[in-house]
């Protein structure tokens, strides 16, 4: 190869490199942007503090989710000292958690997967994560 | 005037034309990654900035349970059964009220939220609460002592984490 086809091969060389560094670049600030793992803090979050309110409220009472896009594609699980939130096409290991702390004679329970509407319901000393019932959706998203 | 030494190969190219392309690929390569790993971190830290609930709201939400669960502070009528959210009644104003209302894990509590609260000279402060003070919340109540009702302030020490 003489010196003029060298320069030639290197600037293609040059300019596919500089090409896929873009990609790359875009490709990462994308999946940053879209972030699943924020949106997983958030509803662990959001969820975490509707327990919190629901045990200052005197009596028995129901609250829904607010509707996300997408929503069928989590799995929420709420337990007796935290709430855990992945997808259900990655492995459990993915989930975020966010803890709790219930007063002594409450317990938590629940499980939400592929559902649109959640519900949080405090009924007497329990309070239950479950899909809502007809009567109480409200499909209003925020 | 400057002598300028050039070595040339068989084919007559400059040794420093391919020295400069075979020492700048791998410095270029080392600058890039490190600026895509910079701007990953930067949005990925930007967008948590950006869905974070304040320390405010949090605090107050979990510290609403003090003067509205009967399970804690909150003065229950015994003959009606009716809560009255915002009345302390002053029996239950104990360290073993507020640590079956709220105790955080003896080993790994301290990252979160605790509480020192102080309703007149009596203070109560939940198990890993460490004097470690990030914000205040005040608040106007009633104390119920006997068939009296006293207004005072129920003030919250927060502190988030260690």
């Amino acid at each position: 190869m003489n010196k003029k086809a060298v320069s030639i091969v290197l600037m293609i060389f040059e300019v596919l490199a500089v090409i896929s560094i873009i990609a790359i670049t875009i490709t990462f600030a994308k999946k940053a942007g879209e972030s699943e793992t924020a949106v997983k803090n958030v509803i662990a979050s959001d969820i975490s503090l509707m327990v919190n309110t629901l045990l200052s409220v005197p009596g028995d009472a129901v609250v829904q989710y607010p509707l996300i896009e997408g929503a069928t594609k989590y799995v929420i699980l709420l337990q007796q000292d935290h709430v855990s939130v992945w997808l259900q096409t990655e492995n459990q290991d993915k989930q975020s958690i966010q803890t709790f702390f219930l007063p002594s004679p409450y317990h938590a329970e629940g499980a939400i997967e592929a559902k649109e509407f959640w519900c949080l319901e405090k009924k007497a000393k329990s309070i239950i994560l479950r899909e809502c019932l007809p009567e109480e959706r409200v499909s209003v998203s925020p | 005037m400057t002598a300028k030494i050039v070595c040339w190969n068989k084919k007559g190219e400059s040794v420093f034309d391919t020295a400069r392309k075979t020492i700048s690929w791998p410095i270029f390569g080392v600058i890039i990654t490190m600026a895509v790993l910079a701007f990953v971190l930067i949005i990925s830290s930007y967008t948590q900035k950006v869905v974070e609930i304040p320390l405010e709201l949090q605090a107050e939400i979990i510290a609403s349970r003090f003067i509205g669960a009967p399970e804690c502070f909150a003065y229950q009528d015994s003959q009606t059964n009716r809560v009255y959210p915002g009345v302390i009644d002053a029996q239950k104003l104990t360290q073993e009220r507020l640590d079956s209302c709220y105790r955080t894990a003896s080993e790994k509590g301290f990252k979160e939220y605790n509480f020192e609260l102080v309703v007149g000279d009596q203070h109560l402060l939940t198990n890993n609460y460490f004097n470690k003070v990030d914000i205040d919340i005040s608040q106007g109540i009633l104390v119920k002592q006997g068939a009296e009702m006293k207004p005072t302030q129920l003030i919250i020490h927060v502190q988030r984490r260690i």
